[in-house]
């Protein structure tokens, strides 16, 4: 009995043993090392199976330059990725995707490595300052966009305006229209913007209705009307009862109840915009740099980009929302340099970032390699992947310029997006026609409140 | 002596045996009761590392969430489908239990949606119902936005698929039931002259309640614990949200765990009560023989 206990005994501790995995005796620096000498670290991302094979292409080039260092290298898909780290978020993988919208929650949680000790004044000043700002966290005053590094940028995703310049054109001739495309560096005012939807009504032979646009993105008319979700004075409460962004919530809710040019919120749930826009149901849409090979591989027209249309208030300006990933290394990692090194070669390397812009996927964060190859079209070598030819303007919203600027989505300024999420779920009301702005307005500003409060709660 | 050592190692089997599940149900079910009860009085949140204890305010928040309360109501509501599919499932059961030609083959393709992928059929139904290019719309030359933001399609698109997806196993489990009615009955009854719609009233239906009764009471827990019509073929549509959706959505997507397990706890409460209510009305018209 006692040989059996024993051998059972033994059979464990090996079973344990071997579930522990490499041991790990050496250290290089503060990393803890295998037995070999190097260093393994664990890389979660997400994305198509394409950005997997590249991502993977880029991890083996980063460790044949630095034989130190093994890279495991997970792809998951968008729709769970998060889901998954949380669920794991005692134990984290040691660098790993962070949307820009949870990076409050998870900096101030205080489970992201601070990288002030990491990063170069060289690679500092070679990414946008935008980019570096939107992963700055200062956990004492709990502020965004000053304080310490808590993540690399892995791009800055403007969201521009695209239409199809060869839909345009086709409607121009059929209705006999005296018709010029939209000027690329000038902003239409939103009243010139809807005479122009409303002169591209069209139906086609068979009965099919072109839209002038396929949806239009709030915040981008919110930022675009000198407005905001939040009180100027601060940035904790709500800013949805101002003037300005009732009045730009009722000009998106109108392009469908009053103009007739946009999908009706039920037509948008049916075809999304992406896809009215790639099969030519819609002239005018959005989108990412992100987006582009898509458009690349499934577009058959011209298509191009410009300036987002700015509303009649005082000081507004042409202004979309910018979306952002970061690479973010876990604050319990035991090995941080390789952590930051394989983060800073993903997010400033010229090998990741060419072949990030040219495989369609974003713009470059290095700002020398953006206003020069990127702009330049260095790389893009089929005849789709010309387009956009206004490429530039990814690079003027993110930059800013006098005409044209961009801003963070609002869940970023926030501990949470749950509020947003509600927020967009009850504006329904506006946008089937059941209620005006301000009637919304007015109703819901309290129950907004009452969400920013709730998602504030934890840092009191 | 023999024998006793015999018993005592087929114990010692029988006792490793149950152990496993009984393990699996300590560790999964049990240990997550009691974590639930423990994380719904507080405002737990698996990425702040700390959390603090806030006796009973999820649960009062439940109570003045709006999402919860329609959750609740569209959890109710889409049980519309369970009598729906009870009525036709039997209909269908009673049909086919006569012999034809294509009797295995209507069995079949009825149970097949029972075998199917949950997502897979979920998102089929996507195509089916989607009002600018669907199926059904086209099929019936309507344009309702079965899928859009409409208080009533969504619901009505549910109940249609749930019932879809549930007659075959309703039907299998009365055309079990049917089996067992002794014919003796029928054919006293039709001595007695009954027609077949009073034969129907007075034996199949009557005789079939047992099987009524587990259908209903499974059904009715299935129903409550609904989550993948609201999460993949409505897409998190407000008006199709269900209890478990919203579970789901507090605690997984929001991270918000303490509301999420407190409306646990009262999903739980919830379907014991329902259970007992109806194992206590079942003596006035389940017919145990």
């Amino acid at each position: 009995m006692k040989k059996i206990t024993l051998l059972a005994l033994f059979v464990l501790i090996s079973f344990l043993v071997a579930c522990g995995g490499t041991s790990t005796t050496q250290s290089i620096g503060t990393d803890v090392t295998n037995q070999d000498g190097t260093v393994s670290i664990e890389f979660y991302g997400w994305g198509s199976i394409e950005e997997s094979i590249v991502f993977q292409e880029l991890i083996d080039t980063f460790m044949e330059a630095n034989p130190d260092i093994i890279v495991s290298y997970t792809n998951s898909s968008p729709e769970t990725y998060m889901r998954v780290l949380q669920n794991r978020v005692n134990n984290l993988p040691d660098v790993f995707y962070l949307p820009d919208t949870e990076f409050m929650l998870w900096a101030d949680s205080g489970r992201l490595l601070n990288l002030d000790s990491f990063i170069s004044t060289e690679t500092l000043t070679s990414i946008w300052p935008e980019a570096i700002n939107r992963y700055q966290y200062d956990r004492n005053e709990q502020v965004l966009g000053s304080g310490s590094l808590y993540a690399l940028p892995k791009d800055l995703g403007p969201f521009a305006m695209v239409y199809n310049k060869t839909l345009f054109q086709e409607i121009v001739s059929a209705k006999g229209l005296d018709l010029a495309f939209p000027d690329p560096d000038t902003p239409l005012s939103w009243d010139a913007f809807t005479q122009l939807l409303n002169q591209l009504k069209y139906t086609r032979q068979n009965g099919q209705k072109v839209f002038g646009i396929s949806h239009y993105e709030l915040p981008t008319a919110i930022y675009s009307n000198n407005a905001d979700f939040f009180a100027a004075s601060d940035i904790r409460n709500e800013g949805i009862s101002a003037p300005n962004f009732i009045q730009a919530l009722q000009f998106v809710a109108d392009l469908h109840l009053v103009h007739g040019v946009m999908p009706s919120p039920d037509e948008q749930v049916s075809v999304n915009g992406f896809q009215r826009f790639s099969t030519g149901g819609t002239v005018f849409s959005f989108m990412g740099p992100w987006d582009s090979k898509g458009f690349w591989e499934n577009l058959s027209f011209e298509w191009d980009l410009i300036p987002v249309p700015y509303g009649p208030a005082e000081g507004a300006k042409s202004t979309t929302w910018v979306g952002s990933m970061g690479f973010a290394i876990s604050a319990k990692t035991k090995k941080a340099n390789a952590a930051y090194r394989l983060a800073e070669f993903l997010s400033i390397s010229p090998q990741s970032q060419q072949l990030s812009y040219q495989m369609g996927q974003s713009i470059p964060n290095v700002i020398s390699l953006a206003k020069n190859d990127y702009i330049q079209g260095i790389g893009l070598t089929g005849t789709n992947q010309q387009f956009p030819a206004n490429r530039s303007m990814f690079i003027k919203i993110v930059e800013g310029t006098e005409l044209i600027g961009g801003k963070a989505r609002p869940a970023y300024f926030t501990y949470d997006s749950i509020w947003y999420n509600d927020l967009m779920a009850e504006l329904i009301d506006v946008f089937m026609g059941s209620e005006t702005a301000a009637q919304f307005a007015n109703r819901y500003k309290s129950v907004l409140q009452a969400a920013l409060d709730e998602s504030y709660s934890y840092i009191e | 002596m023999m024998k006793s050592q015999l018993h005592r190692k087929e114990s010692i089997f029988a006792i490793i045996f149950i152990l496993i599940p009984v393990i699996g149900f300590f560790i999964f079910t049990f240990a997550s009761l009691l974590f639930s009860g423990y994380f719904s009085l507080t405002n737990f949140n698996p990425i702040r590392i700390d959390y603090r204890f806030i006796g009973f305010e999820n649960y009062l928040t439940l109570l003045n969430d709006k999402y919860f309360l329609e959750a609740v109501f569209n959890t109710f509501f889409m049980m519309l489908s369970i009598p729906i599919s009870m009525f036709l499932g039997l209909l269908l059961a009673v049909y086919l239990r006569r012999s034809f030609k294509a009797n295995k083959l209507i069995r079949v393709l009825y149970y097949l949606p029972v075998v199917s992928s949950v997502v897979a059929v979920n998102v089929v139904w996507r195509y089916i119902l989607n009002g600018e290019n669907g199926v059904l719309n086209h099929l019936l030359g309507i344009n309702v936005q079965w899928l859009g933001n409409s208080v009533w399609p969504i619901k009505f698109a549910i109940i249609m698929k749930s019932v879809w997806g549930s007659l075959g196993v309703v039907m299998i489990l009365y055309l079990a039931g049917l089996q067992n009615i002794p014919r003796s009955l029928y054919e006293s009854a039709d001595i007695d002259g009954a027609n077949a719609i009073q034969k129907f009233v007075h034996i199949t239906v009557p005789l079939l309640s047992p099987v009524s009764f587990y259908v209903l009471i499974t059904a009715m827990i299935g129903a409550l614990q609904s989550f993948a019509d609201a999460q993949i073929l409505a897409d998190g549509n407000p008006a199709a949200r269900t209890i478990v959706y919203y579970i789901w959505s507090k605690g997984i997507d929001q991270n918000r765990y303490g509301v999420a397990s407190a409306a646990s706890i009262l999903l739980g409460v919830l379907i014991m009560t329902i259970t007992i209510i109806q194992f206590k009305r079942s003596k006035r018209w389940v017919f145990e023989g």
